[in-house]
Order: C-alpha cells, then structure tokens, then sequence
C-alpha cells in the first residue's frame, strides 16, 4: 500500500535530515509527525539501517579505489611539457605487456617492414620454429582494443603487435587491426569484427567484416562462416557477415574466389564481384567496384533471393538497412539464382519482372 | 574557487607536473566516485581515474576557465568510464582478502572479522545493482559528505536533483537490505 502524501514528504525529509539539509522548523513538523505515525518511524529504522550498512559497503569501495591509485598519479608519468603524452604513459602502461612482447615485436615489426617492400612477403625464418600454428596481430590504428579468448588487449598505439594462438576467438572491439600470418597473409579487421584462426590456412569469420589479402603462390586459403565457404588462390576480398541475421557476404576485389553453400556446387567469383548468402539461399552481384583501392564496395542490395523453399521473406527483410547505393554500380549483369546446379541456372530480371 | 586549486591550475598550465599531480590527487576521490558509478567496478574505476590523469594533463590547454577544472575534470573521468564500460571486461580478484581481515583482527574476534567482511560484500554487491547515477551520488555524499550544493555543482545537477536522487537511491539500498536480512533487520 502506498503511503499518505504526507508521509511520502515525510519520508524525504528524513533523507535529508541524515545529511543536515533541513531546516530546524520542518525538523519540528517532521519529529511531530513520527511522535504520531508509526509507519513512517518503521521505514525510519529500515531507512537507518540501510544508512549504517552503506557506509560500510561505500568506505571498502571507497577505500579499494584509494589503494589502488596509490602511486598511479606520479607527474613522472606525465609527458613533459611539448612531448606527446601518449607517448609516456603508452610506454608506461604497456611496460609489462610490452616486455612480454618484446621479442614478438622486435619480429613482427621486422616481418611487417619486410612485408611492405616485398609485396606482402613476409620473412617467414622470423616466426618462431612453431610459426605454422601462429598469427601475429599488429594495431593499425591506437586504442585499438583486442580480446583474446576473453582476455583485453589494449594497443595504446598503431604498429603494436601481440601473437595469436590457433583456435583462438579474436575479437577487434576498438579501432582497426590486422592478423598478420607467414607468407605476408593479412587480414584487415574492423570494429566488431569476431573471428577464429583455425589453422595457417583458415580463417572462421564469426561476425564483423574482415578484409583478406592473400598473396598469389601460397596455396589455398579458406575463409567460411555459417553460411559459406571461401576459397581463394591469391587475392584480395571481402567478408562480412551479420550473425544475428545468417547472413554473409563476400565481395572480391582483385583476383578470384570460389564460394561454396552447403556442399553445392563452387561458384567462382571474380573482381568487382559479390554474393549475399542466407539460409535461404545466394544472390550473386556483377557490381563493379568504382575504385579498386581500399574503398569499401557497395552495401549488399538484395533484388531477390532464390528460394529454397518458406522463408524467403525473412531473408529479404533482413537486408532492410543494407541501403541500395547503386551510384558505384557500373554495370548490372543480372542477378543469378546460384543455389541450383550450373546446369538449371535461369537468369533472373534485377527488377523482379520476370 | 578555493585558492589552493587556483594556484595548482594555474602552475599546472605552466607544465609543472608536480602541480597537476596534486590537483589531481585533490579530486582524486570524487573521481573515484564518478568512475566507481559508472563502472561498478573498483579496479575500473581506478583505471578510469588513472586514464584520466593522463588525457586531462594532455589536454590541460582545452580547459577554459580555471575554475571549472573540477567539473572539466570529472568529465573526463565520466568519458573515459562510460569507454571502458563499452570495451573493458576486467574482474576483480575474486579471492577473499584474508590479510586485510586479519589486520582487523587487532581490535574484533574472527568471527566478527568475517561477519563484517561478508556484510561488506553484500552491500557492494547491492551498490552494484544500483543504477549508475544512484552510486555515484551515494559515494559522493557517504565517503566525502560533499553538501548538496557541492554534488550539484561537480555533477551537473540542480540541487533538488540531487535530493531527489539520494533519496531515491537510499530507499531503494534499504529496500533492498530488507529483502536480504528479512523483516526484522537480520544480521546487521
């Protein structure tokens, strides 16, 4: 039952008398009114008691926070004036993390220079004796934030570089970094983007998009998610995927790849090309890309997904914020329903009108 | 503004570290509250207040009027919380402080110790489940006994605001105090 609105003022002003903020004729209306309601004298005691255990609980916390800044307010810890301060407490912070690393570092940095004026060749003799189960990552942008299996990495600053593990699920959740593997593979990571090395040779894309630059002359590289298989020869693409919506895309920039959606038969894909892929089935793309440096290609457009069978719907709708963006669309050849053998493929109208 | 901070803002703009450090060091335990509201985390909120030290020297040159450093600061401490409240996961050591019980035990029985310990957990648990603004308004009134005025003015807040928002929180702590110790106030 609520109390009368009198006791509810009631009530505040014994809040407020706890810390002296009221004033000395309503502490007398508020004393009269406890001499004669017996309700608000119980929620009084209820309310002091919670006063006495909160000042335990709030003097630990408190208490906590002070320990654990003793000493972290140092001015040495300060750049000094005209030095970039990120630089001092960059080196500061990370002094633990980055003595670790060091010799990850010292590698990866000589890989990465190595990587640039080679052609993304990398010097694979860099990579410790068990480099086969190994990926490096390097920050490209600073705070870039990392989880390892659930443990955070913070790179205070680009060109930091830490080593990953097989099987383990790298998740970019700041800034932009990239898993670097022998033989000068790079995968380009953004915000969210949530993937598995799962060998030397095959990446898990979870969720995210990630970016794939694949060195001709290396052997196969594969990338799958739920959706679909991407194997590739040597060549740069895309992948995205959306796990809360099944569905995936795969865009290639240079080069080509193979894609293949539940054991049917590979469809190769060429630059400029893309295919969406959900559960229900796969749309293929002939857009072009407008320029074939890093820009990102155009947000998936769905004209019409082959159906497999109910459900189509869902599929369509899901692409709802992907927003058409046909100014970087060159050429259309049309949309092909791939999920059928080579041999039953029928063109299908863009415009549905089929 | 109080005559000392004036000073320390205005060697701080200067490039004396020392100065900023001990300004710092000033507002360190509102800070904490600030951060500790946000994060509901100890270890956090010191990492908060830490990263903040660093970004507000930085840009020491962005704060206008030196006598708004307090409320320039804390909202760097806010900024820099509500980041690592998005992208930082990091626990506490879940292992009970044995060593500071046992400092304790000078002046109470163990079983005292513990029974104080426990309590402890369970209304940082509780301070936990209170929404953000809850604590830190609770932190800063319980640990510094800053007056009304003082809160208002460090959060942003009018005065019946922050009235408002005591009262509500300490309502809701004991409420919640009662359904764990049961009606008759258990074991506090």
């Amino acid at each position: 039952m609520n109390p009368e609105p009198e006791c509810n003022l009631i009530r505040r002003w014994i809040s407020l008398v706890e810390d002296q903020e009221l004033s000395t004729e309503r502490i007398g209306i508020l004393e009269s009114h406890l001499d004669r309601c017996s309700d608000c004298r119980n929620w009084k005691e209820e309310f002091q008691r919670g006063m006495d255990a909160l000042d335990l609980g709030v003097d630990e916390v408190s208490g906590e926070i002070n320990e654990l800044l003793i000493g972290s307010l140092d001015p040495d810890k300060l750049a000094p004036p005209g030095e970039p301060a990120e630089i001092a407490r960059a080196a500061d912070r990370a002094a633990p993390r980055l003595a670790a690393l060091a010799a990850g570092v010292l590698i990866l940095i000589s890989v990465f220079a190595w990587g640039v004026f080679s052609g993304f060749r990398l010097d694979t003799s860099l990579f410790d004796s068990d480099s086969s189960n190994r990926w490096g990552f390097r920050a490209v942008t600073e705070l870039c934030i990392l989880e390892i299996d659930g443990e955070e990495l913070l790179f205070e600053q680009a060109e930091e570089v830490a080593m990953v593990e097989l099987g383990q699920e790298i998740h970019c959740r700041s800034g932009r970094g990239e898993i670097v593997g022998r033989d000068g593979r790079v995968i380009s990571l953004s915000v969210g983007t949530l993937i598995i090395p799962s060998s030397g040779s095959t990446m898990t894309l979870l969720d995210g998009m990630a970016r794939f630059v694949i060195p001709p002359g290396l052997g196969g590289f594969v990338v799958t998610t739920d959706e679909v298989t991407t194997s590739v020869l040597g060549t740069v693409f895309e992948v995205q995927r959306w796990a809360s919506r099944q569905r995936s895309e795969v865009r290639v920039i240079e080069g080509s790849v193979a894609v293949v959606r539940d054991e049917k038969i590979p469809l190769p894909l060429r630059g400029g090309e893309r295919v969406e892929v959900t559960r229900q089935g796969l749309m293929f793309h002939a857009a072009r890309i407008e320029n074939e440096g890093d820009a990102p290609l155009p947000r998936a457009r769905l004209g019409g997904v082959v159906k497999d069978g109910p459900g189509t719907s869902e599929a369509t709708e899901s692409a709802g914020d992907a927003k058409p963006d046909t100014s970087t669309e060159r050429s259309r050849e049309g949309n092909l329903p791939l999920d059928l053998p080579v041999n039953q493929r029928q063109r299908v109208d863009p415009d549905g009108e089929d | 503004m109080n005559p000392e901070i004036a000073l320390l803002v205005s060697a701080a703009r200067e490039g004396n570290r020392e100065a900023f450090s001990q300004l710092v060091t000033l507002h360190q335990k509102v800070a904490g509250s600030v951060a500790y509201g946000i994060l509901s985390d100890t270890h956090l909120a010191a990492d908060a207040v830490q990263d903040s030290y660093v970004k507000a020297w930085r840009g020491l040159a962005g704060l206008r009027e030196d006598s708004r450093f307090p409320s320039w600061f804390l909202q760097i401490v806010r900024t820099r919380s509500l980041d690592l409240l998005r992208h930082r996961k990091r626990k506490a050591p879940e292992t009970v402080e044995v060593d500071e019980a046992l400092d304790a035990a000078d002046t109470l029985e163990p079983s005292q110790v513990l029974e104080q310990k426990e309590r402890g957990e369970e209304i940082r648990r509780i301070l936990g489940e209170l929404p953000g603004e809850y604590r830190e308004v609770l932190l800063l009134k319980h640990d510094q006994n800053r007056s009304y005025r003082d809160i208002a003015r460090l959060l942003g807040l009018t005065v019946k605001g922050v009235e408002s928002k005591l009262f509500r929180a300490r309502q809701l702590l004991a409420k919640k105090l009662k359904s764990l110790d049961g009606p008759d106030g258990g074991s506090s």
